[in-house]
């Protein structure tokens, strides 16, 4: 077995799933902190679940929706389209479970925002808009890092939501949690070590550029050093 | 890192784009995986299709293919899974096989004695901390080990003092990083356990004490999009190049 597949793949999951939670969970933080909603709790807590739930489960339910005789996955293959055992739902599963995570961060960063400043832009005449790019944002940048970084890390350590709706197909949709998982039942030692390996460097490179990335948040222009 | 980022878009863009031949998904339990791979080039040689093997659970591959996964053979580590679906009408009953067996055996660490008939075998289970086995309520190996410890009447005497695994192989784990100083696992585990002599086969138990054989079912699956080459992938699993590597791996190939 080659060990590049499942490198390659597990980090192709996790770069969409983040690039997709980042958008959703800032996009939700952004409507739950600043408008009242109604059933705010219901739909926060619903958003909470994958948190809560051991992740076989969160797997099991995504596989009830996304199967050939599920709702969603019903619909789908009448389209011709096929989610289960290919690498999207290794997406969605990765997408569905580091939510939460991206969701909560963003919503404490934004809270955290001085509401003065956007109240004077306000005055100024700003739009909504450009206020939350130009003002909201950057200072909550932080807290944002923060959550895409954990939400990254969740993504690519995700097994029991993968293993059950992607599936675990070598070259096709075996990540490496997967890979290993495989590995150690195959009792080949050698490539669970390597994968193992690889993950502890994939983890120090992330730490490595996430607090690049702070320093230049708080320090802009002296990152140089 | 620029050639690196080059190489990482290359990958993906060319792992994404792959031509689509014809392939046919092969779902197989856990302890099936290094023969199967081994057998990968072969078997796609003699349907005239790419196999993916989709490894797992037999529990977890019974669910998918229950939620209309699209799975073309089903091989399980336990009858009851495949009952299961049989019942349901999700496998289709006259391409079912019972394709191997399995037996299983006490281990131990590589300095323990072996063991000669039952009532040494009821010492070592008196004297020993531990016992590692499968979670009888979810793993086939441990649902048998209870099953043959109870036809001898043994179970009592060890049922306060198992550790129940995740799966066999974890069980096999405890025996081998010394955690517990006896375990009861498939002999095809324990043959396969690496490094080699990390744990010793100190006792085999007779099959006949068990009320269920332990057989490995084949099945093609109901819903399959193409069961010419489904058909061909289990007569292939039945042919000599498959059985000479199941014997191998230590299966008994009726």
């Amino acid at each position: 077995m080659s060990v590049f597949a499942p490198i390659l793949l597990s980090l192709k999951v996790a770069a969409v799933a983040t690039v997709i939670t980042f958008l959703a969970g800032l996009g939700l933080a952004r409507i739950f902190a600043a408008r009242r909603v109604p059933l705010r709790s219901v739909w926060e807590g619903l958003l909470l679940l994958p948190l809560v739930f051991p992740p076989t489960i969160t797997g099991y339910l995504l596989l009830v929706v996304l199967g050939r005789r599920g709702l969603l996955g019903g619909l789908l293959a009448h389209a011709g389209l096929q989610v289960v055992f290919t690498w999207t739902a290794a997406v969605i599963a990765s997408f569905i479970v580091s939510l939460p995570l991206m969701y909560q961060n963003c919503k404490a960063a934004l809270r955290s925002v001085e509401p003065q400043y956007a109240g004077a832009a306000r005055t100024l005449g700003v739009s909504e808009g450009r206020i939350f790019r130009r003002i909201t944002l950057p200072i909550a940048a932080p807290g944002i890092l923060a959550g895409t970084a954990l939400s990254f890390a969740r993504a690519l350590g995700e097994f029991g939501a993968t293993l059950m709706t992607a599936g675990n197909i070598p070259g096709r949709t075996q990540t490496i949690p997967l890979a290993i998982y495989s590995a150690v039942e195959g009792g080949r030692t050698r490539d669970a070590n390597i994968l193992l390996g690889v993950t502890v460097v994939i983890s120090f490179v992330l730490v490595a550029v996430v607090g690049w990335a702070e320093r230049r948040m708080f320090f802009p222009g002296r990152d140089s050093r | 890192m620029k050639t690196g980022m080059t190489v990482l878009v290359l990958a993906i863009v060319v792992t994404a784009v792959l031509p689509a031949a014809p392939e046919i998904t092969l779902s197989a339990a856990a302890s099936l995986t290094t023969v199967l791979q081994d057998l990968e080039v072969p078997a796609e040689a003699s349907c005239g299709a790419k196999v993916l093997l989709n490894l797992g659970a037999s529990g977890t591959l019974r669910r998918q293919i229950e939620e209309g996964a699209p799975v073309d053979v089903f091989f399980s580590a336990a009858r009851l899974d495949m009952d299961q679906l049989q019942k349901k009408g999700l496998v289709i009953p006259e391409t079912r096989v019972d394709l191997l067996g399995n037996s299983l055996v006490l281990v131990g660490g590589p300095e323990a004695r072996p063991v000669t008939g039952k009532g040494e075998l009821r010492a070592v289970l008196q004297s020993a901390s531990v016992l590692a086995i499968g979670d009888p309520e979810a793993v086939p190996a441990g649902r048998y080990a209870r099953e043959a410890l109870s036809a001898w009447g043994l179970w009592d005497l060890v049922a306060s003092k198992t550790a129940h695994a995740g799966s066999v192989r974890e069980a096999l784990q405890f025996v081998q990083s010394g955690s517990a100083p006896v375990g009861i696992v498939f002999k095809t585990d324990a043959t396969s356990a690496a490094p080699a002599g990390s744990v010793k086969v100190l006792f085999s138990f007779p099959n006949e004490i068990l009320s269920t054989p332990i057989v490995y079912p084949v099945a093609v699956v109901s819903a399959t999009s193409d069961r010419a080459a489904a058909e061909k992938l289990v007569q292939f699993l039945r042919g000599d190049t498959a059985r000479q590597a199941f014997r191998a791996a230590g299966f008994t190939v009726p």
